[in-house]
């Protein structure tokens, strides 16, 4: 075949991309799943022939998606258009139906209930089949709600697909399975006053024919993956931090020019005023204002307002706008006689301004003074600040003799979803109350950790609980989380996506984080808790020895049950320099001594010696010679594995991880047994003495095409049997399967083949064809000999291809290496420049 | 040709970078990235042409050669003695004038600068029609500095649709060399060598000199440093500045090379031709185990060099035109296998046998940290196995 050079057209990318956005509640890694299909299709007009792909990105809570096939969509479904009033059925019978600008609209009449709607007329569907549906609307009023439905009727309720916004438009293109023989679409929207308005540009609703190759995936349990941004994190954990300035510290930037008086400029003087000497002076002849222009000041924000008084007596002051109202009210009053001094508010701005200008009196106690370090700073920010409550000093302050307002942050959540809040407070007189979780309000005074809530509001708001309540709250923290426990993993802890599969394993140590429950030797041990982790907490300890020869220079966790071949782990960095130290058991084991740098590692022992005791998980024993008194540790792991696996937090008993099992994927109509391509871009966790398989199999180990890593140490082996089980037709020793291999087996009556990295490695003449393939799966095709490994790309085609094509499609291409280098670049925000001279220097390789 | 990336342990073409790392292609584990280190800021001339600012311990992707095909910059320590190096209105800059020469005039922030920004003052200098050596208008400054070599160097272009001849002096203030000023940015720079302890930068007409008699000229980034070449601009502003050495070590681990065999290709060029061992290394870190390219004491030359087990296996070297050029040089070692490609061509060829113990670092050093690659670098690649003869013949043309 003569190969031609084809760019992966991005149309392609997207249809399969959308294709998995539609099927799945979580998408991410395109770029990476991008990069695998630029090495996998790109060069070779091969992209038509894969009738599996599979590269992660999209997944939900018991799915794997594939990106092939893209589901194939039949007719549209409704009858009705936009454009045209003909059909459209006005779904509460209390609007008037027009049609504006190609928008279906429904008009709600006075005399009728607040919420309209427009239906479509009943179209038929096939209970049990998938249908896509597409969904545009608005309405012009801001109270309520707006749904986009498929209901069993035309008042549309009861929905069989149901999405609701608070907002003003709703966009939805998703799917629905029929529980019905006749289906309409709609649109809805509450609290609607009399001429207020839903319109919709688009419904449609069409069956999806093709099914997809997605993996059905189940794991039972949490687990830990590296999250693109380097972090460790529970894959239940779907979101960053989602509230800004929850630490109550930023502060923004100075809105006075010259506020200390440097100069005699930027200042309008009143008659009693000077600048000379770096400060202002008030002779107290009158009342006489200086004025500063600003950058806006507004209303409702809070400010840090800060100044030095010079005097004998007091500078009376009155803080105002531009327009001599009221600005700043420091004590509670617009006019305060000032002693000299530093003087510091949080206040709220009272009125909107672009000055400052300060009145000073020189009656009720006013007399001469010189003011210097005039500062006004917005602080507060992203927070909506009302009455009884401050931010000052990097808190937010509740005080009800002040006022009985509430504290929030807008449009942080979803409503519906579930997160996990965390925050301190410290209340001297009452309690607070959180007003954003569905089952109630959640009431609190003291530090708050990990209370999970169904979100009631898009809005996060906090309010006083009790009548007289005073305190303050800081460091909130929110973010998204699940209770589910069939999510995939995909993990970059290479830097590159891949899903992580991984057996069953209990982290023995029973405290891996809290290191309260640790204990030292003696008295040469100090700790510090407080240090950033490898999980972007601050959950990481400082481990300081005053005497790294001292009989007592160890830190441990004791009362555990381990075992010599437990597999043990922990995280560690130096505070700074580079250094060694004896990690995760006693001193007198030889296998322990590691080189420690300024960015965290995890330090792996496979084996412990008995004579050190088996109840010691010693995460730092600075006896023995080394050269380290301090280090930082994180994360204690102990597991009965030949290696380790992702972390597993712990907190007061062991904690098992289940084992990821992925299976299922495809069908007859996919899968050809009389020839074809299984290809796997792969990786094994370890030569750990496992058969790990993926299969093209009938749902048996008697029909089937598999790939083997073998319990030999990086051996290849390919199955391939039909009707009854055989063993092995290939056997091919790799040079290290623990690292990404491109492999694909070529199956046809005598002509198997096994190609390596661009290679031909290995033939077979079999002719002993499996029948009735119709799955691909994650394991032997038996429901045994699980692959556990790192998966960049699985895909079947369902001819046989050539050599030439074979080695091509095990072969790093160099749009793979180019693409791949700029979004790992981008992953970590590092300066990325990609100059002419570059594809020409990488073509050199390829 | 095979993929040869497929067979590479270690790709490395200079287009991503952080402070303190500059990362591999391949390895994709970024915690195999090169470590990066510069203990100050250092100037670089970017896509654009124009020279800005880089923090430190970034490092630079410099353009100066191309905007098109650029190089990984490493220098080493250098200090600009010139203490304003963008205002000549300074009077530490002495404006001379003799016989029928005027003093020069200058302007400040008259034009766009190499920076892109307006800071480069305008110098008139005008020796009305005199043609001795009485007669001259000239812009200098004099500095202390150590004996040994220095180099001057300073950006000019004229002002006018005219060309002009000045005469640019050596840090010795003797010797002047004749340069033609033109509309576009130019960097001249002259060495000399200095016996005593006082340096000098000067540009000035002077009625002997075969000058123009007449200069309307803009001038930026007046440089004078105790190295036989000029180095990336050092910008001061009332006092000298110093930018640090550049290091750039560690890359890879002991999976990411072979003891056996393999290649290390480079794609590189000398600053200058100063003897000064150079070198670019896969090492276990210490001396006893490398495979090493250097540039060498003796003027030209490239070292192919490498030390198994604490033996010295081979230590050949080839005479190169000129090592300020970029070359292509791969360095295939295998036991009884050694051979040096340059630019296509094998020149170099060895038959020791030897057993490379632990290699796991490539470093731009010796392999053991002395002896810093300073350069230009556009590749650098590991393989994990002897290429063919065909294969080091493609990726070294």
């Amino acid at each position: 075949m003569g190969l031609t050079t084809k760019e992966i057209s991005s149309s392609s990318f997207n249809d399969m991309i959308s294709s998995v956005d539609r099927r799945s509640e979580y998408v991410e890694n395109r770029a990476g799943a991008n990069v695998r299909l630029n090495n996998f299709l790109t060069p070779y007009t091969l992209d038509d022939k894969s009738s599996i792909l599979n590269a992660p990105c999209g997944y939900s809570n018991g799915v794997y998606a594939s990106l092939r096939p893209v589901e194939n969509l039949g007719p549209e479904l409704v009858a009705e258009t936009p454009s045209n009033l003909n059909g459209w059925i006005d779904a509460r019978s209390n609007t008037i139906l027009s049609v504006v600008n190609n928008n279906i609209r429904a008009t709600r009449l006075s005399e009728y209930a607040a919420t309209i709607g427009i239906s479509s007329t009943g179209f038929a569907t096939v209970i049990g089949k998938t249908y896509e549906v597409k969904i545009i609307a608005t309405k012009n009023n801001t109270s309520g709600s707006i749904y986009a439905r498929i209901s069993n009727n035309s008042q549309i309720t009861a929905p069989v697909f149901n999405e609701q916004n608070t907002t003003d438009t709703i966009s939805v293109d998703s799917t629905f399975v029929a529980t019905a023989t006749t289906s309409f679409i709609g649109v809805l929207a509450t609290a609607q006053g009399d001429g207020d308005y839903i319109q919709s540009s688009l419904m449609s609703v069409r069956e999806l024919l093709q099914p997809s190759a997605d993996f059905d995936f189940t794991r039972g349990s949490a687990a830990t993956r590296v999250t693109k941004d380097g972090l460790i994190k529970n894959v239940q954990i779907l979101s960053g931090e989602l509230v800004t300035n929850g630490d109550f510290e930023q502060i923004g930037s100075e809105l006075v020019t010259n506020g200390d008086f440097a100069t005699d400029s930027d200042w309008t003087k009143g008659s009693s005023w000077t600048i000379a000497n770096g400060q202002a002076s008030y002779d107290a002849s009158g009342v006489s204002p200086i004025t500063s222009a600003t950058t806006s000041i507004v209303s409702g924000k809070t400010y840090r307002l800060k100044f030095k008084i010079t005097t004998s007596g007091f500078a009376r002051l009155n803080f105002t706008n531009d327009s001599s109202q009221v600005l700043f009210q420091p004590n509670e009053s617009s006019v305060n006689n000032f002693s000299s001094g530093e003087h510091t508010f949080y206040l709220l701005a009272q009125n909107n301004s672009t000055a400052l200008k300060i009145f000073a009196y020189n009656g009720s106690g006013g007399t001469s003074f010189s003011i210097d370090n005039v500062s006004v700073k917005e602080v507060g920010q992203n927070w909506v600040v009302t009455d009884g409550w401050s931010i000052e000093n990097g808190k937010a302050n509740i005080d009800t003799s002040e006022g009985t307002g509430s504290f929030n942050q807008l449009g942080v959540l979803t409503i519906g979803k579930k997160y996990r809040l965390s925050l301190s407070a410290a209340m001297t007189v009452g309690r607070v109350k959180f007003q954003s979780d569905a089952a109630g309000v959640f009431i609190f005074s003291t530090d708050v950790s990990n209370h999970e809530f169904i979100a009631s509001s898009t809005d996060v708001s906090f309010r006083r609980f009790d009548t007289t309540t005073s305190g303050y709250i800081d460091n909130v923290s929110i973010i998204e989380i699940t209770d589910d426990t069939d999510l995939p993993r995909i993990d970059y802890t290479d830097g590159t996506g891949s899903l992580l599969l991984e057996p069953q394993s209990t982290n023995l140590v029973t405290y891996s984080e809290d290191f309260s429950q640790w204990t030292s030797g003696g008295g040469t041990i100090t700790t510090q808790s407080g240090f950033l982790a490898p999980d972007g907490s601050n959950n990481a300890i400082k481990i300081t020895s005053s005497d790294i020869s001292a009989a007592s220079s160890y830190f441990a966790l004791t009362g555990l049950n381990l075992t010599e071949t437990n597999t043990r782990t922990i995280y560690a960095k130096t505070v700074s320099g580079t250094g060694t130290v004896k990690l995760l058991s006693h001193n007198s084991n030889t296998n322990n001594t590691f080189t420690l740098t300024e960015n965290y590692q995890r330090f792996e022992v496979n084996t412990t010696a008995s004579a050190t005791g088996l109840t010691f998980f010693y995460g730092v024993d600075f006896r023995g010679g080394t050269t380290l008194s301090e280090v930082i540790i994180w994360g204690a792991q102990a597991e009965d594995l030949s290696y380790a696996t992702s972390y597993i937090p712990t907190n007061g008993s062991t904690v098992t991880r289940d084992a990821d099992v992925c299976n299922n994927s495809g069908s007859s109509d996919l899968i050809n047994s009389t020839e074809g391509v299984l290809y796997a871009e792969i990786a094994a966790l370890a030569n750990d003495g496992t058969s790990r398989r993926i299969s093209l199999s009938s749902g048996s180990d008697a029909n089937r095409v598999s790939l083997e890593i073998d319990e030999t140490s990086n051996r290849i082996k390919v199955f391939m049997n039909g009707g009854s089980i055989s063993a092995a037709i290939i056997t091919f020793d790799a040079s290290d399967l623990t690292q990404f291999n491109k492999i694909a087996i070529k199956y046809k009556s005598g002509d198997v083949s096994l190609f390596l990295n661009g290679t031909e490695v290995a033939t077979s003449t079999s002719t002993n064809m499996p029948v009735g393939l119709d799955r691909l799966n994650f394991d032997g095709g038996n429901g045994n000999n699980d692959f556990y490994g790192k998966v960049k790309c699985v895909a079947v085609f369902k001819e046989a291809l050539t050599d030439e094509e074979l080695a091509k499609i095990t072969s790093t291409t160099q749009q793979e290496v180019f693409y791949e280098m700029r979004d790992r670049m981008l992953q970590i925000d590092a300066d990325y420049y990609e100059f002419g001279d570059y594809t020409t220097r990488l073509k050199k390789l390829f | 040709m095979a993929n040869l990336y497929n067979k590479a342990g270690l790709v490395n073409i200079p287009v991503g970078y952080q402070e303190g790392f500059l990362y591999n292609i391949k390895p994709e584990d970024n915690t195999l990235a090169f470590r990066f280190n510069r203990d100050s800021a250092a100037t670089r001339v970017n896509k654009e042409g124009l020279i800005e600012e880089v923090l430190g311990d970034k490092p630079r992707i410099d353009y100066t050669d191309s905007l098109t095909s650029p190089s990984f910059l490493l220098e080493p320590q250098s200090t600009n003695l010139i203490p304003y190096s963008e205002d000549f209105s300074q009077s530490s800059w002495v404006k001379q004038s003799s016989g029928a020469g005027s003093p020069p005039v200058v302007t400040s922030n008259y034009s766009t600068s190499p920076s892109g920004t307006l800071s480069a003052d305008r110098v008139v200098f005008n020796i009305n029609g005199g043609t001795t050596s009485s007669d001259f208008s000239q812009l200098a400054e004099s500095v202390t500095s150590n004996i040994g070599d220095l180099t001057n160097s300073i950006f000019i272009k004229s002002n006018t649709a005219s060309n002009y001849n000045m005469s640019f002096i050596d840090p010795i203030g003797g010797t002047p060399t004749s340069i033609v000023v033109t509309s576009e940015w130019q960097r001249f720079n002259i060495t000399s060598t200095l016996t005593t302890t006082t340096s000098t930068l000067k540009l000035r007409l002077r009625g002997n000199e075969a000058t123009s008699d007449f200069a309307d000229v803009s001038v930026w980034g007046a440089q004078l440093e105790e190295l036989p070449y000029a180095t990336s601009y050092i910008p001061t502003a009332g006092s000298t500045a110093t930018r640090a050495q550049e290091t750039c070590n560690g890359a890879g681990n002991a999976s990411t090379f072979n003891d056996s065999e393999g290649v290390l290709y480079c794609d590189i060029a000398a600053l200058a031709d100063d003897l000064t061992f150079r070198g670019i290394a896969i090492s276990d870190g210490t001396s006893n185990n490398r495979v090493m390219l250097r540039y060498r004491t003796n003027s030209n030359q490239i070292n192919l060099f490498i030390r198994a087990n604490g033996i010295n296996i081979v230590n050949s070297t080839k005479a190169l035109t000129d090592i300020t050029n970029y070359s292509k040089f791969a360095l295939k070692y295998k036991s009884g296998d050694i051979a040096l490609w340059i630019d296509g061509v094998e020149a170099k060829t060895n038959t020791n046998a030897f057993t490379l113990i632990g290699l796991n670092t490539l470093s731009f050093n010796a392999g053991q940290g002395s002896d810093a690659f300073y350069g230009k670098t556009k590749g650098i690649y590991v393989f994990n196995e002897a290429l063919t003869d065909d294969e080091l013949q493609q990726l070294t043309t």
